[in-house]
């Protein structure tokens, strides 16, 4: 059944990108050389989320991230270290290319684990702006892509010229109706994203790309902000130690390595 | 050229470290904030909480019970971890008033403390632990490691198990697990069984002495003994469990286990009857703790926006294949159950479950075939009064009240303003088939605990809810309807319906 399916979006994909009317080459282009930017084979990081909501509260969450990637497969663990009510609670999200991702989520204070649903991927992780769906890993495949517009600038980003395009997911699952990703035309990375609403078409939120480090040809943002201008809150998350490709081990990302 | 490159590098750098501050919106005070560095290997947790109950059954406004008493829990915990050792230790002092004359009084008890170990593809934990096998909400079947505190709540917080736990991955999709406990804790109940036993006993004692045959019982006084040794070698459990994780979560369990409830072991006692016949009476009955077998299976998944589960255990009882009333039947018990998310940002949470057990043989003519007064053929077989004497004792005591109990939980949370106020409420409800019904007739127990949390800073609790229980029955010859508050196991804790207003606090140095 699992083949029947994969045959069938393989067949599905490869119909769209024969389509004349669908096909968008100069969007695709600027798509594929972004994600054939180098990658890190893996990753850890201590990193702090900021999250302020509408009246201007603040919540500070810290935690760790580990992340693995091979050339058909990416798997991220984050654990939270504070606060105390969240603290030991772990997250997991395991991807294949052309598959359905697999995220599960550990509770401290139940001592088990939970499969996530597709409908909690547009619900909130731990209250912040990123939603689940956010921390799903992308594929080239995953998405249309349609080219805007190239040479825009940008007010956070002086000095650098981007190329617009227009990305549709084809899951059912995304919560957005489509998103827009400004790429730096020079090192092909994405600096900023705009989501936008299924109901109305409205911007949702703008996500930014901050402080990115180039780790032996690996570019990293160090600050990621997320502005939701429905819910008129943020979420800053800002990576304090980052270390690559240090050999993170591929154990990690499984049940075990979340309960252990 | 090489040094033009390397200019309009370090001018990018430059250019990208000014222009991409993106934490500049969030005030000056963010660096500190998000300054933080890797964790320590030695980190401290602590719980603060205090809870008090006003209870709404009048007979018990003197607090007399675990389940009322004002109380104040503080937790301190450490973990430290070096390379693939961990070390976790817990522990609470709990402060009771005590009711007689509000006194503080504390006692301290042990909480996860235990040595993990991880190498290679084991995860290897020895200490006092928390076990959760199953994947239903609350109601596990398969779930019967940890020994649990029904005295405090109806949710019976467990009781850590001091095990070596062995855990094998051969593959990231699969998981092996082995437990050895050498001694299994008592569970604590709300009902005294050995004070119960000893008062049924009392009572039958007083109607034969009042009877016709009055003065040959008069020097009879029945005695009941409970045998469970907190730290008795022979209450070692053990237990294996297999897990598939998958598209469909998969698990079989097995656990060699002591059983929580008490089997009578009856001692019959004769005494001098009329016309040199000879009155046959229990003259001791011992509470023994027998070996009970747990068969688990369990599933889960996700289906679009649901997630599904089922869960099922079989308690194989000792000596099962005995009939003779002097042992429990098996017991068959099932959960199916489904949650979702709803409303903005899917913030809403439902979760629904449909319960069930069934006791094949189970006895439910007991009171019915023993309704009549006692004939002196009777009463002079020490066969019929001991199983009479039996099947009074052994279904009850193992909290066997009918043949299938069908019911129906759920829970609904409402997280608001960024889980700055979650109202929610949980409940259950069950109704009972095939049972006596010759004293009584039952319509059913309801179980409700509605609850609004305030979360006015991080981990910080205020939390005013009550705990609420039900089992209505109509007694046989009576017309009105009337609350069960001493057999059914959720009626058993009407007595102890409350409100409560409870301050949580939890700290860490991570």
């Amino acid at each position: 059944m699992k083949t029947l399916v994969r045959t069938a979006a393989v067949a599905l994909v490869g119909w769209l990108i024969a389509s004349p009317l669908l096909a968008d080459p100069q969007g695709d282009s600027i798509a594929k050389a972004y994600f054939n930017l180098k990658k890190a084979h893996d990753t850890y990081a201590v990193a702090t989320m900021v999250i302020v909501d509408q009246d201007g509260n603040k919540k500070v969450r810290k935690l760790e991230m580990w992340t693995r990637e091979t050339s058909d497969s990416k798997s991220a663990l984050t654990k939270f270290l504070q606060p105390a009510d969240v603290a030991g609670t772990k997250f997991l999200t395991l991807s294949h290319e052309g598959e359905a991702t697999d995220q599960r989520l550990y509770l401290p204070a139940l001592g088990k684990t939970r499969k996530i649903a597709s409908s909690d991927k547009s619900g909130k992780f731990v209250n912040s702006d990123f939603f689940y769906y956010d921390l799903e890993a992308r594929y080239y495949a995953d998405d249309r892509y349609t080219f805007l517009e190239s040479g825009v600038t940008l007010p956070d980003f002086p000095g650098m010229s981007f190329s617009k395009i227009e990305m549709k997911a084809k899951s059912s699952e995304c919560p957005y109706a489509k998103s827009i990703a400004w790429v730096n035309e020079d090192n092909h990375f994405i600096y900023r994203i705009d989501v936008f609403q299924k109901d109305d078409g409205g911007l949702w939120k703008t996500i930014k790309f901050g402080k990115v480090k180039d780790i032996d040809g690996v570019l990293i943002p160090t600050e990621t902000l997320v502005i939701n201008h429905r819910g008129h809150s943020k979420t800053l998350l800002v990576i304090n130690d980052l270390r690559v490709n240090q050999g993170v081990s591929s154990s990690l990302f499984s049940v075990k390595g979340l309960e252990e | 050229m090489r040094s033009l490159l390397l200019a309009a590098t370090l001018l990018a750098s430059t250019v990208l470290g000014m222009a991409q501050d993106l934490s500049s919106e969030f005030g000056s005070d963010v660096g500190t904030a998000t300054s933080s560095a890797a964790p320590s290997p030695l980190s401290v947790n602590g719980d603060h909480s205090m809870i008090y109950h006003q209870p709404l059954w009048a007979d018990n406004w003197s607090y007399a019970s675990p389940a009322l008493e004002p109380e104040m829990d503080n937790t301190l915990g450490f973990t430290y971890k070096a390379g693939s050792l961990k070390f976790v230790a817990n522990g609470t002092v709990k402060t009771l008033a005590t009711p007689q004359d509000w006194s503080a009084l504390s006692q301290f008890e042990i909480g996860e403390t235990y040595l993990s170990w991880t190498p290679g593809n084991f995860l290897v934990n020895f200490g006092y632990q928390l076990f959760n096998w199953g994947v239903a909400d609350k109601f596990n079947p398969s779930d019967g490691l940890n020994a649990r505190d029904y005295s405090v709540s109806m949710d019976a917080p467990k009781i850590p198990l001091l095990a070596a736990d062995v855990r094998w991955f051969p593959v990231k999709w699969l998981s092996v697990e082995g437990v050895v406990s050498p001694y299994q804790s008592p569970s604590r109940f709300p009902v005294d069984f050995t004070a119960n036993t000893q008062a049924g006993l009392n009572a039958n004692a007083a109607l034969l002495a009042n009877s016709a045959l009055g003065p040959y019982y008069a020097g009879y006084s029945p005695q009941t003994m409970a045998t469970f040794a907190t730290d008795n070698p022979n209450s070692a459990v053990a237990g294996a469990r297999l897990n598939v994780y998958s598209a469909l979560d998969f698990g079989l369990s097995y656990i060699y286990d002591l059983d929580p409830y008490d089997t009578p072991e009856v001692t019959m006692k004769s005494l001098a009857g009329p016309s040199s016949t000879t009155l046959w009476v229990p003259g001791q009955v011992t509470l023994v703790h027998k070996r009970i077998h747990r068969f688990g299976v369990d599933a889960k998944t996700t289906v679009g926006p649901l997630g599904l589960w089922g869960e099922g255990g079989f308690d194989l009882t000792e000596n099962s294949s005995d009939t003779s009333d002097q042992v429990r039947r098996d017991r068959l018990a099932w959960t199916l159950g489904m949650d979702f998310n709803w409303g903005y940002h899917n913030n809403f949470y439902a979760n629904l479950q449909y319960i069930g057990a069934w006791v094949p043989g189970y006895d439910q003519t007991t009171q019915a075939d023993y309704a009549g007064p006692l004939t002196l053929s009777e009463l002079t077989s020490e066969a019929y009064m001991q199983r009479m004497t039996y099947r009074q004792l052994t279904q009850t005591l193992g909290d066997y009240t009918e043949t299938w109990l069908q019911g129906l939980t759920f829970k609904l949370k409402f997280p608001l303003d960024s889980d700055t106020l979650t109202p929610s409420i949980s409940g259950v409800f069950t109704m009972p088939f095939g049972y006596d019904t010759t004293l009584e007739t039952r319509y059913g127990s309801l179980a409700l605990k509605p609850e609004i949390d305030l979360m006015p800073m991080d981990s910080f609790h205020l939390r005013v809810g009550a705990d609420l229980a039900w089992a209505w029955v109509k007694k046989a010859g009576e017309t009105a309807v009337t609350l069960d508050t001493t057999v059914d196991r959720l009626g058993v804790y009407t007595p102890y319906n409350d409100v409560y207003i409870s301050v949580d606090y939890q700290w860490t140095t991570q």
